[in-house]
């Protein structure tokens, strides 16, 4: 599934990204990348931004761009 | 001199360190913009002079976006002796990968690890001797915060001076790329830097709790915004009007009485103009000090991002993005301090799209203006409706501001925002941010201001034939302008005043009716209906704010084209709701 569908307050582990190059290194920037445990730790309201964390970082990503993200989904 | 460059991500310290290390005060920017300016200091490494630049944080080599630009034209353009890499210690699995690019520049590079105490706190385990060997590179672990591991740092710092060769240029061909780089990385860390199993939970998680919730946050945020503008008007406004009185005593005491050996224009040009002007501009920085004290005590504490996180989805149909927001509401204090926090933007095309609608923020000197006009001519009871009226024509006008340009200066960038944990704020970073803030604008806008000021006083001055004034013959020009909007002729004069300042407009209302401050009300009441002064209300609240923000604009954009267009549509949007009210009003 992907990253936007992730339920808060679950994990997710990064399995794809069919990004274009640039975003790509945007986000990798930030940790996620293949293999890469995320959690979703909230979602605003009105289809706002996610709130993810990998690792020690936390940071904001909308679903737009999340919607491009494949994770599995772990307990 | 050794030159040596400070690289990083963003939000690594970078600056703190810069600050620590060189004893300077200069600000520099926690959250930059792409227009940054580069920071240099001159300190004393063991016995080696050397040039210390601070750059603008980037997140990666390899891209071509434009905060990153920077730092490779930097980079590509000088030679540097060494660079000092700095990363956030508690989040090497993500920063590695920088200094895997950087160190395969060819220049010698000094790995800081900030925010030790950090890492400490979160139980992360760090290696640092054996992360060192195996990247072949001096390591530190410090924390600028704290002290922590700066005796190493300074002797470090020194070996690396001692050591220095020729300066080189950094070789940015070849470089690893993202993907290299990340997979290099996480085998360098495998073993000599670890996460506990389960981070322990921190105060900001539970605070994000109540900050970040999705309506005790909005509400929280609605308190927060609120605290910040009532407070600089709380405190900054009474020092305001102490500084303006006593400006005004100087003038009535000395200036006045030397000027009176003066030729009558000359004396009518220093003090009405020059110094009426420069006073006027002067008497803001109380506020603009207290606003930049709230604002980073605000910033500094991570509560930014927060406040984007809650808004971004309005903003993002918008063609903007949270901090957007932030900004936007700023701009109901005063506008120029809010042109200058565009800075937090990254984007050039965002933070031009938020410099294009802050100006039509009502801030608090059209404040007095709408509080002025609606007082002589409504009743108390009706007169707090027309003020909220007058707020959400000004949230209208930029929300449609926004909607119109949003395609020509929407943002394509993907939206990621670090979402750093809360930090307390330094007091000495706080105060000397806001004094910086404060020198900055005074220099500029005094020197914008006092061609202005000399400018308006001129036109008011000069005989034109006729006519009177020249003044007098603009309004006369401007007629076919002004009858349609139904503003009479003498207020143009006014409206050229308030170009300069929405705080003088009212004092050159006066000047045209005549009278003296106190009796305006009446004087208002009596030759203005209600529809020719509602006319005038709405586009003194949607024009040109002042020069002061024009100057700002011009400033922070670095384009005399955009701050243009940004004068001309907010001209034009103020002509055509004005048209549009007066047309529609004067039918009923
Ligand atoms: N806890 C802790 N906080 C730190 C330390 N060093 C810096 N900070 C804080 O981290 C934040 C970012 O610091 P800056 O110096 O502005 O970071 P920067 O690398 O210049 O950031 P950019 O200019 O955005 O690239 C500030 O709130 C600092 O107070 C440290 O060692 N420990
Ligand atoms: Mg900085």
């Amino acid at each position: 599934m992907t990253l936007d569908r992730l339920r808060a307050g679950t994990r997710g582990i990064v399995t794809r990204l069919d990004l274009d190059d640039d975003t790509l290194r945007r986000v990798a920037a930030f940790g996620l990348r293949p293999g890469q445990t995320v959690h979703l730790a909230r979602r605003a309201a009105f289809g706002g931004p996610l709130m993810l964390e990998v690792g020690t970082t936390q940071f904001l990503l909308r679903g737009s761009l999340a919607r491009h993200i494949e994770v599995d989904q772990r307990a | 001199m050794r030159q040596f460059a400070l690289v990083g991500l963003p939000n690594t310290g970078k600056s703190s360190l810069f600050n620590r290390l060189t004893g300077l005060s200069q600000r520099v920017g926690n959250w930059p913009g792409l227009t940054v300016e580069l920071a240099h200091a001159r300190l004393l490494l063991g016995n080696q002079m050397v040039e210390l630049t601070d750059l603008p944080g980037i997140h990666d080599l390899s891209g071509y976006t434009d905060d990153e630009a920077v730092v490779r034209d930097v980079l590509g353009a000088r030679d540097f002796n060494a660079l000092v890499l700095v990363l956030n210690a508690a989040q090497l699995d993500r920063q590695l990968p920088l200094a895997i690019q950087l160190t395969a520049t060819g220049l010698p590079c000094l790995i800081v690890l900030n925010m030790a105490d950090e890492a400490e706190l979160l139980g992360i385990d760090i290696d640092a001797a054996a992360l060192s060997h195996r990247l072949g590179a001096p390591l530190v672990l410090v924390s600028t915060r704290s002290g922590q591991g700066w005796a190493e740092l300074q002797k470090a710092l020194a070996t690396l001076a001692r050591q220095a060769g020729t300066p080189q240029r950094a070789r940015l061909a070849g470089l690893p790329d993202t993907h290299e780089a990340v997979e290099q990385a996480e085998a360098l860390l495998a073993g000599v830097w670890r996460l506990p199993p389960t981070l322990p939970k921190r105060l900001s998680h539970r605070l994000d709790q109540v900050l970040m919730h999705p309506w005790l946050g909005l509400a929280a945020f609605a308190a927060i915004m609120a605290a910040l503008f009532n407070g600089t008007y709380l405190i900054g406004g009474p020092l305001q009007e102490m500084l303006g009185n006593a400006l005004q005593g100087m003038r009535e005491a000395w200036l006045a009485p030397l000027a009176t050996h003066l030729p009558s224009w000359l004396a009518s040009l220093l003090l009405d103009g020059l110094w009426q002007g420069v006073s006027t501009v002067a008497t803001f920085a109380p506020i603009i000090f207290v606003f930049f004290v709230l604002m980073a005590l605000i910033e500094d504490s991570g509560y930014l991002a927060r406040a984007a996180y809650l808004t971004d989805a309005l903003m993002a149909r918008l063609g903007l993005d949270g901090r957007g927001f932030v900004l936007q509401l700023m701009g109901f204090g005063c506008n120029v301090p809010a042109v200058m926090g565009t800075r937090v933007l990254r984007e050039r095309r965002q933070r031009l799209l938020s410099m294009l609608i802050i100006p039509f923020s009502l801030c608090s000197a059209r404040l007095q203006v709408v509080l002025f006009f609606s007082a002589a001519l409504f009743s108390p009871r009706h007169a707090p409706w027309v003020l909220a009226a007058f707020y959400a024509v000004s949230l209208a006008a930029a929300m449609l501001t926004a909607w119109l340009f949003k395609r020509r200066l929407c943002a394509s960038e993907a939206y990621l925002l670090e979402v750093p944990p809360y930090r307390l704020p330094s007091a000495r970073h706080v105060l000397t941010r806001a004094w910086g803030e404060v020198a900055a604008f005074l220099r500029l806008a005094s020197t914008f201001i006092v061609a202005g000021v000399v400018l308006v006083w001129l036109l008011t001055r000069l005989p034109a034939g006729g006519y009177g004034s020249v003044a007098d013959a603009i309004g006369h020009v401007l007629s076919p302008l002004l009858d349609p909007i139904g503003i009479p002729e003498p207020l143009a004069v006014v409206l050229l005043f308030g170009f300069v300042a929405k705080e003088i407009l009212l004092g050159s209302l006066a000047v045209v009716y005549g009278v003296s401050d106190g009796q305006l009300t009446t004087a208002l009441a009596a030759q203005l209906d209600w529809v020719s002064a509602m006319s005038f209300l709405l586009f003194t609240l949607i024009y040109v704010p002042c020069l002061s923000t024009v100057a700002a604009i011009r400033r922070e954009s670095k384009s005399a084209r955009f701050t243009l267009l940004s004068v001309g549509w907010s001209l034009l949007l103020a002509w055509l709701v004005s048209f549009v009210f007066f047309q529609l009003a004067s039918r009923l």
